[in-house]
Parts: C-alpha cells; structure tokens; sequence
C-alpha cells in the first residue's frame, strides 16, 4: 500500500474498520483530523503520519464526507477506542465546526468557552460581537 | 582596645549610673533598661533585613551576571528600604473568605517570635540582652513555635495553597528540628553549659567546627530547613504553591512575613556562628564584630546554597532528615561522648 | 472511631493564573494529600480564532499571524506556512533563500530551546540556571534582531523566499555568539544536569513510553526523549536539510530529564547546522516575488515542518481567490499537552510542575 496510492477515501460506516486496519499495520499515527466546510457537505481529512519505509517519513489521507441534513448535526463515528490521540482532535472538530462524532463519552467544547454558542468555523457564523461582551458594553454587568 | 570592646557595657552603665543619680528606684530603672535593649533589638533587626536584602539582592546578581539594584543611594543601597515603604503603602488586601482572627494574628505572632530570637543572641562578652542559663534550649523552643504561626497563615487564609504550604511547613520543621537540635548537643557536651556567652567562651582556644564538622554540616542543612530556605523551601514554593502560606498576604501584612523570614536567617546564622564559629571570641577587634563578622559569613552560606540549588522534594527531604540526619546526629553524640571520655581519661593519665 | 485516619480527596485548579502552567494553561486534578488522582486538562483560555480570522485575509496578509501561534518560535511557524502556500502554488524558492530560512530557522530553534532549558529550571528553583540561560538567548535574539529586524514575532520568511538578505559581517557575529552560547551552556550544565536535587527530582519521573507517545501522537524533541527517532529534517528532509551533517540526538528513558536534556543535545545540533549552513550559503536571488492579489489554483495543500515542539501542519485549501478557503494548524503542543491527564496520576504536584515544564508547551500554539 506505501507504493501505491498516499489517499483513500471512505464513507463513514468504513471508517472505524479502515483506521483500525491502518493502525495494525504497525506504523501510522493519527496526525491530524481537518474538517472543511464545503457547501453541501463537510469534508474530513484524516491525516496519518507513516513512520515506516526506510526511513522515509509521509502522510497518509484518509478522506470522509459528512453529509449536511437539514437541521441537524452532521455526525461521525469517533476513532477513540483506535487512537487515544483522536480525542482532543475529535473535541476540537466538535468545537469549531458542529460534526458529533458517535460513540464516545466527554465530546465537548475544548477550545471555545463551555457556553459559547455556535460552531466557529462554519461558512455560515456570523462574526460579531458576542451576546456577553456586548451587554458589558451597553452598561449592565453580565 | 578594652574600652572599645566593652562600649556597650560602659555606656548601659553610664545609663544606669545616671538613672540611680536622678533617684530612681531600681525596678523602673530595671524597666527603662529593658525598653532601651528592646529598641536596641527592634533598630538591629530592621537595619539587619534592609541590609541582608540588598545583599541577597547584589549576591544573587553577582551570582548570576547581572547587576543587581544600582539605582536607588549609593550601589542601590537604599532599594530596600525603598520597597519596605511602598509596602507599608500598599493595601492590605483580606479575601472574604478567611478566618479573620488567625488571619490577622498570624504576621504579628511570627514577626513576635523573629524579635524574641534576637533578645538570646550573645553579641558580645556579656552582651546578651537575655542572658539565661538555658539560653540554648529556649532559643530553639521559641523559634519552633513560629510554625504555629505559619500554619495559622495557611489555615486562616481559606486557600488550598496556603493550607498545603502550612501542611509542608509542619512536617519539615518538626522533623528537622530533631536534628537540629541533637546537632546543639554535641556542642553543649564540649562546653559543658549551654548559656550562649559560655559556649561562646568556651571555644577561646579551638572553634567547635574543627571538633564538631558533623554537627556543623547536620546544623546547616537542619537549619535551611528550619528557616525554610532554599533548598528545602518547599513551604513556599513560588512555582507549585504560589508563595504557599502567604500566598494570601499583601501589603505590610505581607512584609512582616518577608522580613521575619530574612531576619531569622540573621539569627540562625548568628547561632550557627554562635555554636560552632566562637561567638565573639576572637583576637584584636572587640567581641561584637568579630560576631557579626562571623554571622554573615554564615549567611552568606546559606544565601550561596540559595542561589545554587534547585528545590528539593517533600518526600525526599523527609526521607532524607530521617534517614540520614537524624542517625548521623546521633552517631555524632555518641562520638562526642566516647572522645570527651578518652581526652578526660588520657589527660589524667598523662599527669 | 476508627483506627485509621480518614482522608478525604480534594479538588486543586492548578491554573490558568499560575506560575508554573506556562501561560495559561489550567489543570483541574483531583487530589489525595499532595499526590494526584486525576487530572483534566483545560485548555482555549488564548483561543484568538486564528484559524477564523485567516478565512478573511489574503495569503500574504496572513502571514504575519502565524507567528502568533507559538510565540517562542516564531519563524519556524511563518516557514511552515510559507512551504505549505509554495506547495499550494507551485512556487519555487531560490536556493539562497533556502540556506537563509535554515539559518534563522536553527536560530529561532536554539532561542527557543533555550527557553524551555531556563524555565524548566526556573520550575525547580534552580534561578541561577534560568538566567544562564536566558543571558545565552539573548545574544541569539541579537543575531535574529540583525537579520529579521524583531526578536520574538519574526516575519522574515515568506512564500517564495525571505525578505532581506544578511547584514554585513554577520558571519564574525554569529562566531562570536556560538562561542559565548558554548560556554554558556557548558556552566549550566554542569550546574544544572549533574546536581544530585536535580536528578533526583527529574530522573524516572512523568515517564512516557513510546507506545503511548506514539499513541497520543507526540511529536518533537518529547517523542525523541521517549526512545523514536522522528525528525522531519532527517526522515523527510525538506528545504536544504539534506545537504547538511548533523544528527538526530535520541535518549531511550522518556523522563523528566531525557525531555530536558534532549533539549541541551538539540542546541548542539543546531549551531553545527546553523555553521554549515553559513559556510555553504551560495549567492542569488532572495525572493520569487508574488502578485500581491495572489491566487494560487483551488486545491489544497498540507506543509509540514519540524518545529522546535514537534511537527507542525499547516492544512490550507484555495477555491481560487485570494483568501484561503480554509487554513488549519496541526500543532505539536496542542497533542503533547493531551498526555499530561494520562500520565499525571500518581504524580505529586512537584512532580506534576516538573513533568509540565519538560513538555515544553506554548499556549499560543495550544489554543491558536
């Protein structure tokens, strides 16, 4: 597989099954998880770090798409029981972009404040001032 | 020269000679004495932290290549007493949630104890302020009990870090005060006495360090303990306690805490200096400089180790004190009891 | 009454206002006397939105942003990301740029170590070593100061090249610098490394096995501390990195210490690359200038570089326009931090601020 292709991409369901597979190789770590915000879906890059083949270090892709559906959240199944490094990865996925990852306990904020409402990276939220700040500004202490 | 060694002597006698003059009656004159030592007492001590801390301060920069306080009086000689006033300016800040009693208590009672200390010290041929038979032993028993003060800053303060720091400082200064003062008794076997000014005296020929270097080195690392000082400060511990006990303190409340600290470093070292330097025996210059000689290099010691060391851990330094301390303190009695025994036995028998 | 004492857990928040939590950093342990239960990290207390604001700049307005991430290295971020926008577009680097991005790159490294070096100590109350080893950095920021203009937040690479080319006579500079860091680091180490209460409080303590470094996906200096060789400028050399003779310094305990001396080893390391680096520098251009509406193709793009904390990523995707699509930062702090509530039990706080110290984080690049 180190020869051939550097990308694959799953659909949810396989993932769990394919990192697991990945991971008994023996010398991928879980690197990175990306998620992008395209317009009708949201795409997730799952970076993995290959320490094998002579010396030569390199990255290998897994990509999975998370389909938008309506109101609800986009939703994942987590990668925790693979690699313990999936979960602050994971927490931070859910904080800045709203994808509930299936399956795991404690998803929840990491970088935003406990109460902050809203998914930051997301193309649709709105930058503003937040409902806090703005109070404290307008005279009455929060 | 004998005039200049008893200066103080002959001036307190002039003072009492005048008082008995004016008439009068000896209990009062006993009284103003008292008060005249005590103010005595209380200008060495603030003088002695002013200038213990500039030297720390010039000490550590030398230490470290840098320059230290320069700005503030000649080789920034006054920045002590610059920061002494910008504390007493500063506000007392009390959270609400202490003990307000312990609270308030604590500095007071520790700056009490630090002052007391001084009272013992022999800074001259009989110039101890109190002069008592036991001198030693109550030396060490009053400063022990600035550890009740310390643990009632760390309880009265309401904050899990000053109650952890109080927690250290209980266990190491109890625990090294074992040794500590297994260490004394050694010295007190030589001298037969355990009045400091016959300590002091009793050392006229040979000091106690060259009969005593066990004791000496168990007496300066008990005694780091004792004063908290690094490297076995972990009762304040700025990295992991945040100050520890007094973390709660500010302003003059605060001050009390840090002069007591450095002005015990003075009166421990002025002990050690006391116990195992001679005192002010000494030959040529009159008694007390040759005791304040004696006592800053023993403070520039512990200041040296300060600036040397890193911190020490809890469970270490216990295992240590107990492991290795106190045995060695008390193979070091038993030494001194067999060697004083053979020198008895030998100088008789050379007779 | 019982026979036994009764004791009760408590709760400790160490941080995000604390001395030794290296920013702000907070950590909610549970503890019993002053051993730890548990420990939970909590961390986004400097969450700046980088990762947003970047989604309404241009590329090059960006930039200087990204030394914001991890402030004590700060070139090595704005290289990461200058590489990943040259992969985005396909933009080549003229070589004497390359040898100029390794210079300050293992100069920023070396400042950056240094650092950890002093605060580590400082952690244990070691003081005179914190200011050996801040005295060294300093004449390291003096060399940075010469050739980038700034000491901290240096924007001296940028996609396609770097902006200014060496002051005169920096060469004698630097000579003198690395003879004084030498023996800079020579006292420290004799005074730090080999004290028996410094080994005593850092030898066997916060260890973490390589399975778990690798579980956790630890990179840097730490992982290579833990018994793995894994260094980007060997493995996978990028820039000029494979031109140069230097070596991968590996310590096999994974301790408090083998993260702290490992730190020492590196510095070494750097001078010689930083030394061969100068005497190989070729002449030629700085700079493949870019437009200043620059847009490179819609795709995406994923820098990698090793940091001084490990391997940093920069993930950026283009549609096309002049601002990205989209930009992420991988970072090596944000997953070293994420072993401290594994390893923390069992630890006393001591040990816990040692442990903290060794793994060197920087909040900024935490939190981003």
């Amino acid at each position: 597989m180190r020869e051939g292709a550097r990308e694959i991409a799953v659909s949810a369901a396989e993932l769990v099954a394919t990192m697991a597979a990945l991971k008994a190789l023996g010398d991928f770590i879980l690197f990175d998880i990306v998620a992008v915000d395209r317009p009708e879906r949201y795409e997730l890059t799952y970076r993995l770090l290959d320490r094998g083949g002579e010396g030569r270090v390199g990255f290998f892709t897994v990509r999975v798409s998370a389909e938008k559906s309506g109101a609800d959240e986009p939703s994942l199944p987590s990668l925790v029981g693979v690699w313990k490094a999936a979960d602050v990865l994971e927490r931070e996925v859910w904080d800045l972009m709203g994808i509930r990852f299936e399956g795991r306990a404690g998803l929840k904020r990491i970088l935003c404040m406990d109460d902050f409402e809203g998914h930051p990276l997301r193309k649709d939220f709105v930058v503003r001032r937040t409902p806090r700040f703005a109070e404290a500004q307008e005279g009455g202490r929060p | 020269m004998q005039t200049l060694n008893d200066l103080f002597l002959i001036v307190s006698g002039l003072l009492r000679g005048a008082m008995g003059s004016w008439g009068f009656a000896p209990g009062l004159t006993d009284a103003i004495m008292a008060l005249v030592s005590f103010v005595a007492i209380a200008a060495l001590v603030t003088v002695n932290i002013i200038v213990i801390l500039w030297v720390d301060r010039r000490f550590a920069a030398f230490f470290q290549e840098r320059l230290g306080p320069n700005r503030v009086g000649p080789f920034g000689l006054l920045q002590s007493i610059n920061d002494a006033v910008k504390l007493i300016g500063k506000e007392s800040i009390m959270p609400a949630a202490v003990d307000k009693r312990v609270y308030k208590f604590a500095p007071v009672l520790i700056f009490t104890v630090t002052i007391v200390l001084y009272g013992f010290l022999p800074y001259g041929k009989g110039l101890a302020p109190i002069d008592m038979g036991a001198g030693l032993l109550f030396f060490v028993a009053v400063s022990s009990t600035s550890t009740i003060a310390i643990l009632m800053a760390g309880w009265g303060s309401n904050n899990k870090y000053s109650l952890l720091g109080g927690m250290r400082t209980v266990a190491q200064v109890i625990s090294y005060e074992i040794p500590l003062a297994f260490s004394m008794i050694g010295v007190v076997m030589l001298s037969g006495s355990m009045n400091l000014g016959s300590i002091s005296a009793a050392q006229h020929t040979l000091w106690n360090i060259i009969l005593q270097p066990i004791a000496f080195f168990v007496f300066i690392v008990a005694s780091l303990a004792e004063l908290t000082r690094s490297p076995f400060d972990m009762t304040e511990a700025e990295q992991e306690l945040i100050a520890g006990y007094h973390t709660e303190y500010s302003g003059m409340r605060f001050a009390l805490f840090f002069m007591a600290e450095y002005a015990n470093l003075f009166s421990v070292a002025a002990l050690g200096a006391t116990l195992f330097l001679g005192g002010w025996e000494g030959p040529l210059l009159p008694g007390y400089l040759w005791f304040i000689g004696k006592t800053w290099a023993m403070v520039l010691v512990i200041l040296w180790l300060r600036w040397s060391f890193p911190r020490a851990r809890v469970d270490k330094m216990m295992k240590f004190n107990w492991k290795v301390l106190i045995p060695l303190s008390i193979a070091n009695i038993l030494l001194t009891g067999v060697g004083i025994k053979l020198y008895q036995y030998f100088s008789t028998v050379g007779r | 009454m019982s026979d036994t004492l009764e004791t009760q857990e408590y709760s400790l928040n160490l941080g995000p206002q604390h001395p030794s939590t290296h920013g702000v950093y907070h950590a909610r342990l549970r503890l019993d006397g002053e051993t730890i239960v548990s420990c939970e990290n909590v961390i986004g207390y400097l969450h700046r939105g980088m990762e947003k604001l970047a989604e309404s700049r241009t590329y090059a307005q960006f930039a200087p942003f990204t030394s914001r991430f991890d402030y004590l290295s700060g070139a090595l971020n704005t290289w990461g990301y200058a590489m990943a926008l040259e992969k985005l577009g396909g933009v080549a680097v003229p070589e004497r740029a390359e040898y100029l991005r390794v210079i300050v790159g293992e100069l920023q490294r070396i400042a950056s170590h240094l650092v950890m070096l002093a605060s580590m100590v400082i952690d244990l109350n070691a003081v005179t070593g914190w200011m050996y080893a801040f005295t060294a950095r300093e004449g390291i920021l003096d060399l940075l100061e010469a050739v980038t203009g700034s000491r901290m937040t240096i924007n001296y690479i940028v996609a396609g090249g770097v902006i200014e080319d060496l002051p005169s006579e920096f060469e004698s500079k630097v000579k003198r610098t690395f003879e004084d860091l030498r023996s800079r680091l020579a006292d420290f180490d004799r005074l730090v490394s080999g004290n028996e209460i410094f080994q005593g409080r850092t030898k066997g303590i916060g260890v973490i096995e390589s399975g778990t470094a690798l579980e956790f996906g630890m990179t840097g200096p730490n992982l290579r501390a833990s018994g793995v060789g894994l260094d980007l400028r060997k493995d996978a050399p990028y820039s000029v990195y494979d031109r140069i003779d230097f070596e991968v310094p590996i310590l096999r305990g994974g301790d408090t210490f083998d993260r702290y001396y490992i730190h020492l080893l590196e510095i070494h390391q750097s001078v010689r690359i930083v030394e061969q680096a100068l005497d190989g520098l070729p002449s030629g251009p700085l700079r493949t200038k870019l437009p200043k509406a620059w847009k490179p193709a819609a795709g995406e793009a994923f820098g990698t570089i090793e940091s001084t904390r490990g391997i940093q990523g920069y993930h950026i995707v283009s549609d096309g326009s002049e601002r990205p699509y989209r930009m992420h930062l991988r970072s090596p702090a944000f997953a070293n931090i994420a072993i401290v509530p594994e390893i923390a039990p069992g630890l006393t706080i001591q040990d816990f601020v040692a442990t903290l110290a060794s793994l060197d984080i920087v909040l900024g690049e935490i939190d981003r």
